[in-house]
């Protein structure tokens, strides 16, 4: 049988659409620039579920943080591997993220993230060590404030963007 | 809705509330409520450290890690929907003892018919009691359902130990 031309422009056009949804991906994930100084180092210590059939995975995200209070998506960066250098604004204030997804694969049938945010001003010249774990159950993020890249820093108190207050 | 909460509610509300369909009302209640019932679990541990350093972490984890809010979605043959869990723990300290107790609000959850009167901050998930034994013991007793939140009981009962420097997930069951 001969498919007619409208019939091949019409699996042209079927097979255009499932390669954008392909390469687009099924998340709306927005990524990050990641263009600025690199003052960040996410280290990701553990990523692990514990289950066969969950998947962990984790993101870095920054967001900006007006004077009202808003937040400004500004992307994310995929945590897949053991450190990852982010740049994040000097002078203002910002929100990060580490967000751990738990599941949404194929095989299984919840899905869930577990966010842990701060606000942070990041100051010139210093850096910042974010740890980050997900073990089995049990998440850890930790944030340090150093002087120069070597030095452990000092632990910073994590501050719930929901702590903001207007000016 | 997550079926397997379905489940662990169902049990919760069977084995601990009793036939009486009762749900306890307060922390006494719950304690009482699983000594009497075989769906239950009642651990009894005695830990090598300070009773102090074991309330100190208590303090330092509770509300960063148990005051949460999380939206869980769960999909069944295609179908998906989503229900907000929210948790509200309490730590009540003196030196003669610590009670951390943590309940679960669901109510927004479909699927969910309430059987009894609910408390107000939602269904009690575990009590936990730290007593002093001597100045390098402490003793734990920590109460709760016989299935699920494997991971909460995990992670409290690692805080006292020493042995996790964690959160628990929360919407890991």
């Amino acid at each position: 049988m001969k498919l007619k031309h409208s019939g091949w422009r019409l699996i042209r056009f079927g097979l255009v659409s499932i390669l954008a949804v392909v390469a687009v991906g099924c998340s709306s994930i927005k990524y990050y620039p990641n263009t600025l100084h690199k003052n960040v180092l996410v280290k990701v210590k553990k990523l692990d579920s514990g289950s066969m059939l969950n998947e962990a995975s984790a993101h870095f995200h920054v967001y900006d943080i007006d004077k009202q209070c808003n937040l400004v998506h500004l992307g994310a960066v995929k945590l897949d591997q053991p450190e990852v250098e982010v740049g994040i604004p000097v002078g203002k204030p910002v929100v990060i993220e580490v967000a751990f997804g738990i599941g949404g694969n194929t095989f299984s049938t919840t899905s869930s993230t577990i966010r842990v945010e701060t606000m942070l001003t990041a100051r010139k010249g210093y850096f910042y060590d974010v740890s980050a774990s997900y073990d089995d159950g049990i998440y850890d993020v930790e944030v340090f404030e150093k002087k120069s890249r070597k030095s452990r820093g000092q632990a910073i108190e994590l501050v719930p963007s929901n702590a903001c207050k207007t000016k | 809705m997550n079926k397997s909460i379905i489940l662990i509610l169902s049990v919760a509300i069977l084995g601990l509330g009793g036939c009486s369909m009762h749900h306890p009302q307060n922390a006494q209640e719950f304690r009482t409520a699983a000594v009497a019932s075989s769906m239950a679990s009642i651990e009894s541990i005695e830990v090598q450290r300070p009773y102090k350093k074991v309330v100190k972490t208590f303090k330092k984890y509770t509300d960063k890690c148990l005051a949460k809010a999380y939206e869980i979605t769960s999909c069944v043959n295609g179908a998906c929907s989503t229900s907000v869990q929210t948790y509200t723990p309490t730590l009540i300290s003196t030196r003669a003892g610590t009670e951390l107790h943590l309940q679960l609000d669901m109510s927004n959850a479909v699927n969910v018919s309430t059987v009894s009167e609910i408390p107000e901050k939602g269904m009690y998930v575990l009590v936990l009691d730290a007593v002093p034994v001597d100045k390098k013991t402490t003793r734990i007793e920590l109460y709760s359902g016989k299935w699920g939140y494997t991971t909460i009981k995990k992670a409290v009962k690692g805080w006292a130990t020493g042995e996790v420097k964690g959160c628990p997930d929360l919407t890991a069951t």
